[in-house]
């Protein structure tokens, strides 16, 4: 077949300059006149590259699986509007919210959660950010998202990111969405710089269970579940 | 000596005149990682914490006599800086910028292992032989008190699990000859069971703990380097995400690289995979501690029963 050697060179071409994972032309036809034709193409394009992709990054609003929800927009424009280190957030079908990191604690947490009998409102992930505005992007999600009924806070030990930053990040969103931790839960598992000041700041409001300083993962999944587990049965009780 | 860096290694930082260039440098200076010089375009004859900086990779090294270099260069300029590493002659390369396009990473990790240059990263916080080297964020300004010396090699997926694993090793008495973080992107210069062959090769090394995460092959080469006789010593193996396995495939949480993408990828597959090829498989870092205190214990009984 005439043209096949530069069709596949071009398509090469496309694969490096589209920042492309994968390029699938299924089927490709020979036309009656000997041309080639492309019947079907499909790509998936590399999330990390959409930034130098404008045209690509234009459709990537659509989501891979599905449309994003409201919170999951609120945290993507967050990410790219605030300085720091990136930030991800999905919404699953459960009623447990969670503000977990780093990426591998977090998902050692989420399957403890699974394991003590819970059910997850989301998935997140945070690096270590100079402002308040990422994590309060994802407080504001969990706290508007109408299936979270309590809130985890679980960063890994000796993370570097300031503790009272995250908390002051937590009080502006509580004061916001007019969170009330008596009635919703809030369990924080939250180690290392700037601790002292960070657990001072949780204290001033009433209800937040802020863990003691080396409390293991599994411990402050178990806590999450159970205090859920009690604001639902009163729920059922009233 | 350990594997990859010891105390003899010197350290150029890329992109030393950044933030966060300039606050770990001072962190790793202060733990006696011998930085001889920083690189940053421009920026030549300054100094950052006493270290000299100079314009180009290869005139930091004929100067300095550097072999390894740290890089705070972000995701969009990162390729370039581990090609310029590369073309200098340096041995060792640790790559923290994380979500790196797949195309720029796949160049410059081909580039470093056509060189046969041991690329940590892309998106690590570093590695640490204790007392002898850092390289990297890892263990900030408490990198002596989390990561005690001793004989357990550590290999993870997650960066925020290093000082977690070596401080549940150190609550039943054992320490860390090397613990490296290798990068939570897709694509890493080398692969776990890369690390876990020179722990084998490592006369300071009794047992490899390692932690996982699903999607990438990485799990997978261990195991089938296990099976295959290749790894010998104990190895002990902590894989988190299985919930992952109730949403559909194609959804990245946490890490990009955390992504299932067939059914071999998952947790539970990994962790069967591990079990079968003999590996000690756990489900916390609690029953992690335990079970690497009573395989040190065997190695110890073993060795002396030798000796």
């Amino acid at each position: 077949v005439p043209k096949l050697g530069s069709l596949t060179v071009r398509l090469y071409d496309a694969f490096c300059r589209g920042d492309a994972l994968m390029l699938e032309i299924n089927p490709l036809a020979v036309t009656a006149d000997n041309e080639l034709c492309l019947v079907g193409t499909m790509a998936e394009i590399d999330d990390c590259a959409l930034g130098r992709q404008p045209a690509f990054n234009a459709l990537a609003d659509d989501g891979l699986v599905r449309r994003f929800t409201e919170g999951e927009r609120m945290v993507r424009e967050a990410n790219e509007r605030f300085p720091g280190g990136a930030v991800r957030y999905s919404e699953l079908d459960g009623n447990i919210g969670l503000m977990v990191a780093g990426g591998g604690a977090g998902l050692l947490q989420h399957d403890m959660i699974v394991a003590a009998g819970g059910r997850p409102a989301n998935h997140s992930d945070i690096s270590a950010t100079p402002t308040p505005d990422k994590p309060a992007a994802v407080f504001d999600a969990i706290f508007t998202n109408p299936k979270a009924h309590g809130l985890l806070i679980g960063y890994n030990y000796l993370q570097m990111a300031r503790c009272d930053l995250v908390i002051k990040a937590l009080l502006m969103s509580m004061d916001r969405n007019a969170v009330d931790p008596r009635r919703f839960p809030i369990v924080i598992r939250l180690f290392g710089p700037a601790e002292e000041e960070a657990r001072q700041l949780a204290a001033t409001r009433p209800g937040i269970t802020y863990l003691p300083s080396g409390t293991g993962f599994a411990e402050g999944c178990r806590t999450i579940v159970q205090a859920v587990d009690r604001i639902a049965k009163k729920g059922e009780a009233a | 000596v350990s594997i990859i860096i010891d105390g003899s290694t010197r350290v150029l930082v890329q992109g030393i005149t950044g933030a966060q260039g300039r606050f770990d440098t001072r962190y790793c200076l202060d733990y006696g990682t011998k930085i001889v010089a920083g690189v940053t375009p421009g920026r030549g004859g300054a100094e950052v914490a006493g270290v000299p900086v100079f314009n180009t990779v290869a005139r930091a090294v004929r100067e300095t006599g550097a072999n390894a270099s740290v890089l705070y260069v972000p995701a969009a300029g990162v390729c370039e800086a581990v090609l310029e590493a590369v073309d200098a002659g340096i041995q060792v390369i640790l790559a923290t910028a994380e979500n790196v396009p797949r195309h720029d990473a796949a160049r410059a990790v081909s580039a470093a292992r056509a060189a046969r240059v041991r690329m940590v990263g892309f998106n690590t916080n570093g590695l640490i032989s204790p007392g002898k080297c850092k390289l990297g964020a890892i263990g900030g300004d408490k990198a002596a008190e989390i990561f005690r010396p001793g004989r357990v090699g550590v290999v993870s997926r997650s960066g925020g699990m290093s000082p977690e694993i070596s401080s549940a090793l150190s609550s039943v008495g054992l320490g860390i000859s090397t613990c490296i973080s290798m990068g939570g992107d897709p694509l890493t210069g080398m692969r776990m069971a890369e690390y876990l062959r020179l722990f084998e090769e490592d006369e300071e090394t009794d047992l490899v703990v390692l932690f996982g995460e699903p999607g990438t092959a990485n799990e997978r080469e261990v195991a089938d380097a296990l099976a295959a006789g290749e790894i010998r010593k104990p190895v002990v193996a902590l894989i988190a995400g299985s919930f992952q396995e109730a949403y559909p495939s194609g959804v990245s949480f946490g890490h990009v690289a955390a992504m299932i993408t067939g059914e071999v990828d998952t947790a539970s597959a990994k962790r069967a995979l591990l079990a079968r090829a003999g590996a000690t498989v756990v489900g916390s870092l609690e029953e992690l501690a335990d079970a690497a205190s009573a395989l040190a214990k065997r190695e110890l009984a073993g060795s002396s029963a030798a000796g």
